[in-house]
C-alpha cells in the first residue's frame, strides 16, 4: 500500500468530523485547499492547479513534514505508544503495549491508540495499532539501534563480539551475524551475563550513560583524560579499516568488545545501542506518565469579566485609523512608533507591539506606499487600518477575542522566542514564531483544574508533557506575558486559564458569551478628570470611554484620565460634544463635575478652528480658466480651494490619467515643484487579502468542529453534511 | 465573590482605591493610613499606594504584615490579589533584619544583624561599604555617628531598611506647658510622631492643611519632648509669628525664646531660626537675608549651620519642610541622634526631593485629607474658581509672536484680568480680600487701581507687619501681596483670595496660597479662592495643572467665563 493510499483509507475511516478536527490544526493547508490564502495556488498562478480533493489531501498528509507536524500534537503518553509501535516494526499488539505500560493503563492505552488513529497516523483494523507507511520513519527512535552500526562492523569483528557475548555458534554470513548480534543484545540473559563479566566501575558507567539518554560526547564523559581518550579512539570495533591502532587495553574495552558501548570517533560520541538500553531498562520507556504532576495554586483573579484587551484593540485601531504611523523601510512598524502608540494605549511597548502584530496578522492593519522608492531608496510607507477594521466592530465581542487569540496562537511570523517583540516585523521569515509551543502551552493550561494555576516552571513541565517533541521552555516568559495581555490567564500571580479563557478554548466564543456575567456599565467621574471604572466594565462602554480618556492603569479596576486631545479625536470622528457629555452623565455614578463639563465644552469651542483636509492630489494652473475646465470633469473629483488651486481625492496617477483623457495634458509635479516623469508615479495600494472569519468552536479542537471545515470534509468525502455515522473525533 | 458594601479596591499595581461614600470608609481609611501613602483624595474615590517605604515605616511602628493583610481583605470589595499579600509579607520581613545600635565600647554606632550572610551582602554594596568601618566582631561593623543618616539612606536604597535602635540624645531639659487644648487630630498627629517615646518614633513629617494648627502641633511636640528646641522657619516674619504663638500658647517667656535671623542672633532654650540665615554664606549681603531664598552658589559650608551643633538641642522642628534647602538637608543627615519633626501642608516638592525628606527628617507620620478637616469644621470650607478672560486681538497677536519664555508673563499680566478683578472685588465688598501675584509691576498697577496697600519682598519689615496687622484688624479690607505672603503669614480673617499670576504651575504655591484662606472664620463662612487666567494661553495650561492638584486634594473647582462674573 502506498503512503498516499494508506492516508486516503485512514481519512475515510476517521470520517468528516475527524477530518475537520485534523484540519483545524493545519490552517495553512486549509487556506491552500480553499484557494483563498495569499499563497493560494491560484494566486501564485501555478500551472496545472486544480482544487484540492481527497487523494490530494492524502498525498500531502503523507509528506514527512506533515507527519511530523501531526506527531508534534501527541502528548507524552500517546507519543510513547506511537514510538513503541515504531520499535515493534510499525505494528503493535495490545498485549505488547500492556506489557510495556502496565495492565493498570490498559484503558489509557486504548484511548491513546484512538488518538493516534484520529490524527491519521495509524489504523486499527489490520492490527491493534498499525502505523501508516512513513510514520515510523518520521518518529525516529530514542537511540541508535544496534543494527544501524553493526552493518558497518567487519564481519570478523562481529564474530568476536558475538563470542564475547557468549554466542557459540556464529553464522557464516555478515547479515546473519548482524541478526545474531541484535538478538543477543535484546536477550536479557545474555546481556546480564555480559554485564556480570565487566568490572563494577564500567557497569556503573553504562548505567549513568543510559540514565543520561544513552549518548554523550566523549569530552563530557571522559573529560580531560587524554590517555583514556586515546585508548577509546583506538577501541574496537568502530575504527575504520586501515586506521585501526591497538593501544593499551583499558577497562572500557570490556564494554566495547561486548557491543554494550560504541565509540564513534568521527562524531566524538559514545553511545549505548538502543537495544542494550531497552534490555537493561526492561522496556523502551521506564515510565508511562498519563499526566504531569505539578503543584497548583488558586488563581488570583477568576477572570469572569470581559477581556480588557478588546478595549485596547479598539483603541489601537481607532488611533491608527486617525493617525497612521510611518512604516520602516524594511517593512513593519519601528520601535519609536510602537512606543508612541504604547503611551497612547497605556501599555508597555512590548504589549503594544504584540497587539499591533496580531492586528497585522488579522489584516486589520495594512501599509500604504506614500512615495515610490528608487534604486537606492526604499519606498516610504504608512500603516493604517484596512476596511476590515470596521467589519471587525460588527463581530460579537467574544468572537473578536477568539480571532485575536487564534492570531496569536497560530502566528508563524511573531518572533517571540526571546520574549515579546518591541517592534512589528512583517515578512519575517517563518522560523521566528513557534506556534506549536503556543499550542503546547494552551493544551497544558487546559489540562489544569478550573480556577487553578501553576508557576512558570510548572507550566513548562505541563507543556512538556502535552507536547513532548516541542521546545516549550524557550520564550515561555514572553508567551505567558502575551496570554496575560490577551486575558487568557490573569494579569498576575499563578498561571492558569481564566474562567472565560477556559470556555473560549474548550467550547468556543459563543459558549463564552453565554457564561459571561452581566458586566458593570457605570464608572465614577471625578473633578480631577479621573474616571474610575470597576473591573470587567462592559466592553462597549470601556471602548467608548477609551475614546475620551487615557487609560492610566488597569490593574483590576481601571483608572482613566479625561483628555482634551482624546475628546478632540472623538470630535474628529464625527461625535458631538453633547454626545460625549451625555455618555459621561449616563454612566457616571457621581454627578458630573462642572469643571469636567467645561473641559469638554472648551474642546468643542476650540475644535475645528483650523482645518486640515486630506488631498491626495492637487491641480494648479496659472490660468484660472484651466482650473474651471478641470472642475467640470466629475471623474476628476476636484474641489476648488483658490482660483488657481483645486484638490482631488484621486491618486496623483489616476488624476493625471483622468485629466489627460480629456485632453488637458497635465504634467506631474514633485514635492519640490519640479515636473516629473509619469513613470515615477507610484499608485498607493492597500493590501486587503480578506476579512477574518471568526471561529465558533473551542480553540483547542474540542467542542463541535468548525462548520466550514466540516463542510470541506464532506466535500472531500462526497458525503452529505447530515451523514455523520462514520465520524469520529479522535484527536482528543 | 464581590463585597459591594466594602470600600476598598486593591489593585495589582499596589494602589488601593477608597470609595469615600461607603459607610465603612472611615474605618478603612484609619487602618489603611498606617501602611499606605495617600496619593490623591478627589471627591469620590481616594487613591492610596502601598510602597516598600510605607510598609517599612509600618513595620517600624510595630504594624504586623498580618494586620496589613487583614485590613486589605476585610475591607476589599473584590478579592485581593495573592501576589500583593505575598509582597507585603516579604517587604515587611526585610525591616529590622539589619539593626543600627549603639556601640558602647567605641562610643559610636554599629550595624549588626543576626544573619552574617546578609551583613556581608550589604557590605558589598559600594555606598554602604564605604560607610562601614572596622568589623567589631563576626556580625557587627562600626559606623560613625555622623554617617547615621547617610547610611540609613543607602540601606533604604538597596532595600534593607535598618531598625534604628541607637536612640536619641535627650538634649537639655526644658519643661514646656501648653495653654491651649489640642484638637483630636492634633493630638493624634503628635502621638503618631512620638510613638510612645520609642526609638521608632521621634522623627517624621506631619502633613496638615494650612489653618489646621501646625504651629500648635509643633508646640505640643516640644511639650512632649521636654527639651531645648531649634525651630527652623521660612522667613523672619514666619519666625516672629512662631515666637508670638509660643508666648501666647505656652508658658515660655521672652527669656526662653530667641530669634536667630539676619537681624538677631539670639540663642536660647527655644531658638527660632530662618532657613535663609542657616544657608547664608559670607559674601552675600545681609539685606539678602530673610527676604529672598534663592540658590546658594558660593563654595564652603554656610557658617550658621553650626547652630545645629553644640547647643544640646533635643528637638529640631522644620516648619514648611517641603522648602528645606539642600545645605540644611546635609546638616540634618548629621543630626540623626536628635529628634526631628517636619511640618507641612503639602509634601509636594517641585524638585522631586520628597523622598529625601522622608529619609532624613523621617517618614510621614500623619496625613489628614483637607476635606475631612473641613467637614469637621476645623478649617474653613473653600470654593476654588477659575475665571477665564480672553485676550484682546492685539494681545493675542503679541502673545502669538512672542518668544516662548516671554509668553507666560504676557498672558499672566494681561490687562483683561483687571476687569474681572474689579468685578470680583466688588462682589466681595464686605470680605477681606487678598490679591496675589507674581509680577511686581502688575501688582503695583493693581494696588493703584484698587487703592490698596502692597506688600512685596521690597517692603520693609516694619511696614509689612503694620499692613498685615491692619488687615487682620479689619482696617484694610484689601491687601495686594507678592509671593512673600505664600508661607506662614497668619492672616486668619482673609476669606477671599484672587490670584492673578503665579510661579507657572507650582502646586505647592497653589496649596500655600489657598492655605491663607483656610483658617476657620469667626462666622463659619466659606472662603473663596479665585484664579484669573488668560484663555487659550500657557496661563490656562498652568492653571490646568494647578486645577488637577486642587481637585486631587478634594476641592471642588468651578470654571467660569469672565462674562459670568458680571
Amino acid at each position: 500500500v502506498s503512503v498516499a493510499d494508506a492516508h486516503e483509507h485512514a481519512l475515510r475511516r476517521i470520517g468528516p468530523v475527524g477530518i475537520a478536527a485534523l484540519l483545524e490544526g493545519l490552517p495553512e493547508l486549509v487556506a491552500t485547499m480553499r484557494d483563498d490564502g495569499p499563497s493560494a495556488a491560484s494566486n501564485l498562478a501555478l500551472p496545472g492547479f486544480r482544487r484540492a480533493d481527497l487523494p490530494w489531501l492524502a498525498r500531502v498528509l503523507g509528506r514527512p513534514h506533515l507527519v511530523v507536524e501531526r506527531l508534534r500534537r501527541l502528548d507524552r503518553f500517546t507519543f510513547q505508544l506511537a514510538a513503541l509501535a515504531a520499535w515493534h516494526g510499525g505494528e503493535l499488539r495490545r498485549e505488547d503495549a500492556v506489557e510495556a505500560a502496565g495492565p493498570e493503563l490498559a484503558d489509557e492505552l486504548e484511548a491513546a491508540a484512538d488518538r493516534i488513529a484520529g490524527h491519521a497516523l495509524a489504523e486499527r483494523e489490520t492490527a491493534w495499532l498499525a502505523l501508516l507507511p512513513g510514520v515510523a520513519e518520521s518518529l525516529g527512535t530514542p537511540g541508535i539501534p544496534v543494527r544501524d552500526y553493526a552493518r558497518q562492523v567487519l564481519t570478523d569483528d562481529l564474530a568476536v563480539l558475538l563470542r564475547n557475548l557468549g554466542v557459540t555458534e556464529v553464522a557464516p554470513r555478515k547479515a546473519e551475524r548482524v541478526d545474531q548480534l541484535e538478538a543477543a543484545l535484546r536477550d536479557p540473559a545474555l546481556v546480564d551475563r555480559a554485564l556480570d563479566e565487566v568490572p563494577e566501575p564500567m557497569r556503573r558507567l553504562l548505567e549513568l550513560l543510559i540514565a543520561g539518554g544513552g549518548i554523550a560526547s566523549l569530552d563530557d564523559v571522559f573529560e580531560d583524560d587524554d590517555r583514556l581518550l586515546g585508548a577509546l579512539y583506538a577501541s574496537f570495533p568502530i575504527a575504520p579499516r586501515g586506521q585501526r591502532r591497538y593501544g593499551d587495553r583499558t577497562p572500557l574495552h570490556e564494554l566495547t568488545e561486548r557491543g554494550l558501548l560504541v565509540v564513534d570517533p568521527y562524531a566524538d560520541l559514545v553511545f549505548v545501542p538502543l537495544d542494550v538500553q531497552i534490555t537493561v531498562q526492561g522496556g523502551l520507556f521506564t515510565s508511562w506518565p498519563v499526566t504531569a504532576e505539578v503543584a497548583t495554586a488558586p488563581l488570583e483573579d477568576a477572570g469572569t469579566g470581559q477581556p480588557t484587551v478588546l478595549a485596547l484593540l479598539d483603541g489601537l485601531l481607532r488611533r491608527l485609523e486617525r493617525t497612521p504611523v510611518d512604516g520602516l523601510k524594511s517593512g513593519g512598524i519601528g520601535v519609536r512608533a510602537v512606543r508612541t502608540l504604547a503611551g497612547h494605549l497605556g501599555l508597555t511597548p512590548a504589549e503594544t507591539a504584540l497587539l499591533a502584530h496580531l492586528t497585522v496578522e488579522l489584516d486589520l492593519l495594512g501599509s500604504i506606499e506614500t512615495s515610490r522608492g528608487t534604486a537606492t531608496r526604499a519606498p516610504s510607507t504608512i500603516w493604517t487600518t484596512t476596511a476590515f477594521a470596521d467589519e471587525l466592530r460588527e463581530i460579537a465581542p467574544l468572537r473578536r477575542w477568539a480571532l485575536l487569540v487564534m492570531a496569536w496562537r497560530d502566528s508563524r511570523t511573531l518572533a517571540d522566542d526571546e520574549g515579546l517583540p518591541e517592534r512589528v516585523e512583517v515578512g519575517h521569515d517563518e522560523t521566528g514564531g513557534d506556534a506549536d509551543a503556543r499550542r503546547a502551552l494552551l493544551d497544558a493550561l487546559a489540562s489544569l483544574p478550573e480556577g487553578q494555576g501553576v508557576t512558570l516552571d510548572g507550566l513548562v513541565t505541563l507543556a512538556d508533557h502535552a507536547r513532548p517533541t516541542v521546545e516549550v521552555a524557550t520564550g515561555v516568559e514572553g508567551r505567558v506575558a502575551a496570554m496575560r495581555l490577551l486575558g487568557l490567564v490573569p494579569a498576575d500571580g499563578p498561571i492558569g486559564l481564566t474562567a472565560l479563557g477556559r470556555v473560549l478554548l474548550l467550547e468556543g466564543p459563543d459558549a463564552a458569551a453565554r457564561v459571561l456575567p452581566e458586566p458593570p456599565r457605570t464608572f465614577t467621574v471625578q473633578p480631577d478628570h479621573s474616571v474610575i471604572a470597576p473591573p470587567g466594565l462592559d466592553l462597549d462602554v470601556a471602548a467608548r470611554l477609551d475614546r475620551y480618556a487615557v487609560r492610566e492603569s488597569s490593574a483590576g479596576a481601571s483608572v482613566h484620565r479625561l483628555s482634551g486631545s482624546r475628546i478632540a479625536e472623538a470630535l474628529d470622528a464625527g461625535e458631538a460634544g453633547e454626545d460625549v457629555l451625555a455618555f459621561l452623565r449616563e454612566h457616571s455614578t457621581a454627578e458630573m463635575p462642572q469643571n469636567v463639563e467645561v473641559l469638554v465644552r472648551d474642546v468643542v469651542r476650540r475644535h475645528g478652528r483650523m482645518k486640515v483636509g486630506a488631498a491626495v492630489s492637487y491641480v494648479t494652473a496659472d490660468d484660472p480658466v484651466l482650473i474651471v475646465e478641470a472642475l467640470a470633469l466629475k471623474a476628476a473629483k476636484l474641489r476648488q480651494l483658490a482660483p488657481t488651486v483645486a484638490v482631488s481625492s484621486l491618486s496623483r496617477g489616476k488624476l493625471l490619467l483622468t485629466l489627460a483623457a480629456k485632453g488637458l495634458m497635465p504634467v506631474a509635479e514633485g514635492a519640490d515643484g519640479a515636473a516629473i516623469s509619469s513613470r515615477q508615479i507610484a499608485e498607493p495600494e492597500l493590501h486587503t487579502p480578506g476579512p477574518p472569519v471568526p471561529p465558533v468552536g473551542g480553540l483547542l479542537g474540542t467542542g463541535p468542529p468548525d462548520p466550514g471545515l466540516l463542510d470541506l470534509a464532506h466535500e472531500l468525502l462526497h458525503t452529505s453534511p447530515t451523514d455523520t455515522s462514520t465520524s469520529t473525533r479522535g484527536d482528543r | 465573590m464581590v463585597a459591594y458594601d466594602n470600600p476598598l479596591i486593591v489593585q495589582s499595581d499596589r494602589t488601593v482605591l477608597l470609595e469615600v461614600a461607603s459607610p465603612k470608609a472611615g474605618d478603612a481609611r484609619a487602618a489603611l493610613a498606617r501602611f499606605a501613602e495617600l496619593e490623591t483624595s478627589p471627591e469620590h474615590i481616594h487613591t492610596y499606594r502601598i510602597t516598600p517605604l510605607s510598609l517599612w515605616n509600618a513595620a517600624a511602628a510595630d504594624v504586623a504584615a498580618a494586620e496589613v493583610a487583614d485590613t486589605l481583605t476585610t475591607y476589599a470589595k473584590y478579592p485581593v490579589p495573592d501576589a500583593i499579600l505575598v509582597d507585603i509579607r516579604d517587604e515587611m520581613a526585610r525591616y529590622g533584619r539589619l539593626r543600627l545600635v549603639r556601640d558602647f565600647d567605641t562610643g559610636g554606632l554599629a550595624l549588626t544583624s543576626d544573619e552574617v550572610a546578609l551583613i556581608e551582602e550589604v557590605r558589598r554594596d559600594e555606598e554602604v561599604g564605604g560607610l562601614l568601618g572596622d568589623r567589631l566582631d563576626g556580625n557587627r561593623f562600626a559606623v560613625r555617628m555622623a554617617d547615621r543618616g547617610v547610611l540609613k539612606q543607602a540601606l533604604l536604597r538597596i532595600g534593607w531598611p535598618p531598625a534604628d535602635e541607637a536612640g536619641y540624645v535627650e538634649g537639655a531639659t526644658l519643661e514646656v506647658g501648653l495653654r491651649c487644648q489640642l484638637r483630636s487630630y492634633q493630638a493624634d498627629a503628635v502621638a503618631g510622631w512620638w510613638a510612645d517615646g520609642s526609638p521608632a518614633g521621634g522623627n517624621g513629617v506631619l502633613v496638615l492643611p494650612c489653618g489646621a494648627g501646625k504651629t500648635v502641633i509643633g508646640m505640643a511636640a516640644m511639650a512632649q519632648t521636654g527639651t531645648r528646641t531649634l525651630i527652623l522657619a521660612t522667613s523672619i516674619l514666619a519666625a516672629r509669628q512662631w515666637i508670638t504663638e509660643l508666648l501666647d500658647k505656652t508658658d515660655l517667656d521672652e527669656r526662653d525664646i530667641g530669634e536667630y535671623s539676619g537681624q538677631h542672633k539670639q540663642i536660647r532654650a527655644v531658638t527660632v531660626a530662618t532657613y535663609q540665615v542657616m544657608t547664608w554664606r559670607p559674601g552675600r549681603s545681609a539685606d539678602d537675608l530673610d527676604d529672598h531664598g534663592g540658590e546658594v552658589t558660593e563654595p564652603g559650608a554656610p557658617p550658621h549651620l553650626a547652630l545645629f551643633d553644640g547647643q544640646d538641642w533635643g528637638l529640631v522642628v522644620y516648619d514648611e519642610v517641603h522648602l528645606l534647602p539642600a545645605p540644611v538637608f546635609r546638616a540634618t543627615a548629621r543630626i540623626q541622634a536628635t529628634r526631628r519633626l517636619g511640618l507641612t501642608a503639602t509634601l509636594v516638592r517641585e524638585d522631586g526631593k520628597a523622598h529625601d525628606v522622608f529619609s532624613l527628617i523621617g517618614p510621614k507620620r500623619y496625613d489628614a485629607p483637607w476635606r475631612d478637616l473641613e467637614s469637621q469644621g476645623w478649617i474653613a470650607p473653600a470654593i476654588c474658581t477659575e475665571v477665564r478672560a480672553g485676550l484682546t486681538d492685539d494681545e493675542r497677536m503679541t502673545y502669538a509672536v512672542a518668544p516662548a519664555p516671554s509668553r507666560y508673563r504676557i498672558a499672566a499680566t494681561s490687562p483683561r484680568k483687571f476687569d474681572v478683578l474689579d468685578r470680583l472685588v466688588a462682589r466681595h465688598a464686605d470680605d477681606r480680600v487678598l490679591v496675589i501675584g507674581q509680577y511686581l509691576d502688575q501688582l503695583q498697577e493693581v494696588a493703584d487701581r484698587l487703592g490698596a496697600p502692597l506688600v512685596t519682598g521690597r517692603t520693609g519689615q516694619a511696614t509689612r507687619e503694620e499692613r498685615f496687622a491692619a488687615f487682620r484688624d479689619g482696617e484694610l479690607p484689601i491687601l495686594v501681596v507678592s509671593k512673600v505672603a505664600n508661607f506662614s503669614i497668619d492672616l486668619p480673617e482673609a476669606n477671599v483670595a484672587i490670584q492673578l499670576s503665579g510661579t507657572f504651575g507650582s502646586r505647592q504655591e497653589e496649596a500655600q496660597r489657598l492655605g491663607r484662606l483656610l483658617r476657620p472664620k469667626a462666622d463659619g463662612g466659606t472662603a473663596h479662592f479665585y484664579t484669573v487666567v488668560a484663555r487659550d494661553t500657557v496661563d490656562q495650561t498652568y492653571a490646568a495643572k494647578r486645577q488637577r492638584f486642587l481637585t486631587e486634594q478634594g476641592y471642588s473647582y468651578r470654571i467660569l467665563d469672565a462674562e459670568e462674573t458680571r
